[in-house]
């Protein structure tokens, strides 16, 4: 069923151009209510003639206070001097000259406008009026600096993190190579005279020194990630956890049952969610240990918005009430000697997510294993 | 001035440890005899140079491998790696930096300024003194040496 077609004929009156008088009206209204600054000065002495309701507000004037007055009445000499000879200049060459910045001082403190002024030529071509147009880009331009100011600030603590990274790399690691060379030296060369009490004493110093490394190198790779840029490509995450399952399963020889489910590519950084698979599945594996028949079920789901990613276990599992510790940095739900481990794995994992816009969670119960999702956004158009 | 113009190894390291640990290492492959340490960077560039308090010792001498830590006190161990590789006397010396940065930055940098080889020292005292050893070992058996 179709519509019935509409004339397309408009009101007459609105094909003709406004009557003068209308005209002015229309103007007028849009000069003073334009937020710019707009004034006219007369060609000849550069006295203001027009001066619109933003210009009067921006000075602090009246009307009356600026109608046939110039610049010298109202701006320091200097300041004036490079008004007027801007002034000279536009009605000099005929043509609109553009001011990018220019500092004035106004009863209400200095402001920084970005100004055109253009001529306005009578009928035998001369100059007769100036017409300047201001918009106030003081606010503008202290937001630029402060953004300014926080990027250098930023880039500052930047190399400060830096610099403390190199220290920790290095300097930490030097005292604990000597605690645990020294210690073993002493377990080979005095080792007719140490009983076993002594030897377990001297390993236990030994032990802990290289779970002291180990927490370095953890934080060193953490602290990495957090000042890496990511490059994005089509990750083929299905062939990456395939790789990654196998490694896993070379470390440990247990008949450990992996439900695949074919995974979806990704668009993100190859390296880093090689790593994020790294760091859950091997977890999967790490805490299946003790479970007499552990499964491991990785997989993915596509939604309009993103791909969520799975890995399950049934493995010991963690408490839902530490949830929100699973992945803070350092943190451990289950003791060293049971499950060794520094506590990194899983912040860095987040990091990572968290670079690619995406999210990670977990679910799990005591004794009845884990589940560990991420999810990492659809490429945008023109992406992926 | 007999001993130090007879030296084979240059070991330049400011950690008392770190030295005994490298010095050990290097003595179980039987090859730290014609081993000299020196503390820190300037006095590195000292003796390679035959200056200050090394002065008078014969500067055709050259050790036949440099053992390089790169944080030194006084002269970093990047500028005495750049020193010796841009000096004709000294540039072709084998330059091992032996150090704790894995840094990436260091990494390349010592490539660029033409390092012979980049040990990072490890934590473990088993797998220091293989890292050591083994390299003492390949720069003063296996290579060889350009004199």
């Amino acid at each position: 069923m179709a519509a019935p077609k509409r004339r397309r004929q408009a009101p007459k009156h609105s094909r003709k151009s406004l009557d003068p008088r209308q005209h002015e009206v229309f103007l007028n209204s849009i000069l003073e209510n334009i937020p710019d600054m707009i004034f006219v000065k007369d060609a000849k002495d550069l006295r203001f003639v027009r001066f619109n309701k933003a210009g009067l507000k921006l000075l602090g004037v009246t009307t009356r206070e600026v109608i046939g007055k110039n610049d010298y009445d109202f701006f320091p000499k200097d300041e004036a001097d490079f008004f007027t000879q801007k002034d000279r200049d536009v009605l000099a060459r005929g043509k609109l000259v553009e001011i990018a910045e220019e500092p004035i001082h106004t009863r209400r403190g200095v402001r920084i406008l970005h100004t055109k002024k253009i001529p306005i030529l009578n009928e035998a071509g001369e100059p007769q009026y100036l017409l300047g147009i201001s918009e106030d880009i003081t606010d503008r331009r202290q937001a630029a600096e402060a953004l300014q100011q926080a990027n250098t600030t930023l880039m500052a603590k930047n190399q400060e993190l830096e610099s403390f990274t190199y220290s920790v790399s290095h300097d930490l690691r030097a005292p604990l190579r000597a605690i645990e060379g020294f210690a073993q030296i002493l377990l080979e060369e005095a080792a007719a005279h140490l009983n076993d009490e002594d030897r377990r004493l001297l390993n236990i110093i030994r032990a802990n020194t290289l779970q002291m490394s180990q927490l370095i190198d953890d934080l060193l790779a953490f602290a990495r990630i957090g000042s890496k840029s990511i490059g994005k490509s089509r990750v083929p995450m299905d062939d990456l956890a395939k790789s990654v399952v196998a490694d896993q399963q070379k470390l440990d020889d247990r008949p450990a049952t992996i439900k695949f489910h074919p995974l979806e590519d990704a668009y993100g950084d190859k390296a880093l969610l090689r790593q994020v698979l790294v760091n859950l599945i091997s977890n999967a594996f790490k805490f299946t240990r003790l479970s007499p028949a552990a499964c491991i079920e990785i997989g993915s789901k596509k939604t309009d918005r993103e791909i969520i990613y799975h890995v399950h276990d049934n493995g010991v599992g963690f408490d839902m009430r530490y949830a929100d510790k699973l992945f803070g940095v350092f943190e451990r739900l289950h003791t060293s000697d049971r499950f060794e481990g520094t506590g990194v794995g899983l912040a860095i994992v987040q990091r990572i997510i968290q670079k690619h816009g995406g999210r990670v969670w977990a679910e799990g119960r005591v004794h009845a294993g884990a589940k560990f999702y991420f999810s990492l956004p659809l490429p945008a158009a023109g992406e992926g | 001035m007999d001993r130090l113009d007879a030296v084979d190894v240059l070991l330049v390291e400011d950690n008392d440890s770190d030295m005994e640990l490298t010095t050990r290492a290097l003595k179980k492959q039987d090859i730290a005899q014609h081993l000299h340490v020196v503390k820190d960077g300037a006095e590195a560039l000292d003796f390679l140079f035959a200056t200050g308090v090394y002065a008078g010792r014969e500067l055709q001498k050259l050790p036949k491998v440099i053992f390089l830590d790169l944080k030194l006190p006084k002269i970093s161990g990047l500028e005495v790696l750049r020193r010796i590789k841009s000096q004709r006397l000294t540039k072709k010396i084998p330059v091992v930096v032996l150090t704790s940065s894995q840094q990436e930055r260091d990494i390349s940098e010592c490539y660029e300024l033409g390092v012979n080889s980049y040990v990072v020292k490890p934590v473990d005292f088993a797998k220091f003194t293989q890292s050591v050893g083994e390299t003492g070992r390949y720069w003063l058996t296996l290579n060889q040496p350009p004199f």
